[in-house]
């Protein structure tokens, strides 16, 4: 896989298969998109203490896709506890399931460090995901028995009792940890698939030109790395701007010295500093295509000091890395060999 | 490098599809009529469970609940 075209030709090293598993982990949260659009049915019960009250009928249904979900909540007063009785009835009137929910609601101010303010904890609510095990109308049937103040002295005010049901849940978390999961998976395929290289070669000189013979090239890309650092031989911040863009020399040689490529360009030179320190650094990437696997040398050359406007930067360091055998997801510009290539 | 490229790949969407369809049926989710009741979150007592697919009441007993079980402002600030 992965022909594509460059120029009109098939290019060997464009990998374009593993592009298509970033598409994987959009997935599960697809899936959990489209499960928010169901609309939950609403319930409403007004219940006052010692009687029981009966939701209007609802619907649960049994399959694959998703499972029904119950959720109530009782609206109690603040500094209050419930016991709320509640039953799920079928569609002939039996009871199929019953619970208590002990619930309570507390509020109250806290200050400290001259700040203050207010809080509030509650729980009562509860929620039913389970299965009917076949579809079918189904009703909630639901008795106050207890809704005490702080004291413990019953509170006279009927409880506002709020329901939803949806058919169709989904197990969202499990959803959310999947999309990160294989997110994390293909990260780990791209990676392997652009990432990795068959062969890798790194040179690194204290002179302004740097060489590395290593045998390289086949399929795929081969990408030279060039990385320098420039100083001034004082501490002093520099006095002017940074150099204008500096030239860089590659020259590849095959098995018998005779050149491959001669390449000039110019490459930015970026002015650095931290912590007081000052210096200027080339990072520079090119690429070639060597379909013959061999004896290949490769030589840079970057200018051995800059002097601008009284700053006299020195070189540092040069570091030449050659790596082979590399695919890419995108066409990239590649030197033509056996032949000179003049500026940029 | 090709061999784990599609191991890799393989690996991805068997974590995709795995996750994904255990999310939507939900294998392990209690059905009515299944032995035990579903689960249940904090402050709920069921009146019953279920064995042999008929749902056999407990006696109502009321619990020993201490009521308010906030932390506190601390928790709410």
């Amino acid at each position: 896989m992965g022909l594509t075209s460059l120029g009109g030709r098939r290019d060997s090293a464009l990998l374009l298969w593993p592009l298509v598993s970033l598409l994987l982990p959009l997935l599960p949260l697809l899936v959990l998109l489209l499960s928010a659009l169901e609309g939950p049915r609403r319930l409403l019960m007004v219940v006052p203490e010692g009687q029981r009250v009966l939701s209007v009928p609802f619907v649960l249904e049994d399959g694959w896709l998703g499972s029904p979900r119950l959720a109530l909540t009782a609206d109690i007063p603040a500094n209050s506890t419930i016991e709320l009785d509640v039953a799920l009835l079928d569609a002939s009137g039996r009871t199929v399931l019953n619970l208590t929910k002990d619930g309570w609601r507390a509020s109250g101010t806290w200050s400290e460090g001259g700040e203050s303010g207010t809080w509030e904890e509650a729980d009562a609510a509860l929620t039913l995901a389970m299965r009917p095990g076949q579809s079918g109308r189904f009703q909630l049937a639901v008795q106050l028995q207890d809704l005490l103040d702080q004291a413990g002295q019953p509170l006279p005010h009927p409880v506002v009792v709020r329901g939803s049901v949806r058919n169709h849940s989904l197990d969202a978390p499990l959803l959310l940890f999947t999309a990160a999961l294989t997110l994390a998976v293909v990260q780990v395929l791209l990676l392997a698939c652009y990432g990795v290289s068959r062969g890798r070669w790194v040179q690194r000189s204290q002179e302004a030109d740097a060489a590395i013979r290593c045998e390289a090239g086949g399929p795929g890309l081969l990408r030279v790395g060039v990385v320098a650092r420039w100083e001034l031989p004082h501490d002093n911040p520099p006095l002017g701007q940074p150099p204008e863009p500096a030239a860089l020399e590659l020259q590849v040689s095959d098995a018998l010295g005779r050149p491959r490529l001669r390449h000039r360009g110019m490459v930015v030179v970026a002015h650095r500093s931290d912590d007081g320190d000052h210096w200027l650094s080339v990072r520079h990437t090119l690429h070639l295509r060597l379909p013959e696997r061999g004896s290949y040398r490769f030589r840079v050359k970057v200018p051995q000091e800059f002097r601008v406007d009284g700053d006299a930067w020195e070189m540092e360091w040069l570091q030449l890395s050659v790596e082979d055998g590399l695919m890419s997801a995108w066409p990239v510009a590649v030197l033509p060999l056996a032949g000179a290539l003049e500026g940029r | 490098m090709a061999d784990e490229r599609g191991l890799l790949l393989l690996l991805a969407l068997a974590v995709v599809a795995i996750g994904t369809v255990t999310a939507v049926t939900r294998p392990g989710l209690w059905r009515l009529g299944q032995d035990g009741t579903p689960a249940a979150g904090s402050g709920v007592r069921y009146g019953g469970s279920y064995s042999a697919g008929r749902w056999v009441p407990i006696t109502p007993r009321r619990q020993d609940w201490s009521g308010f079980q906030g932390r506190g402002p601390g928790a709410a600030k």
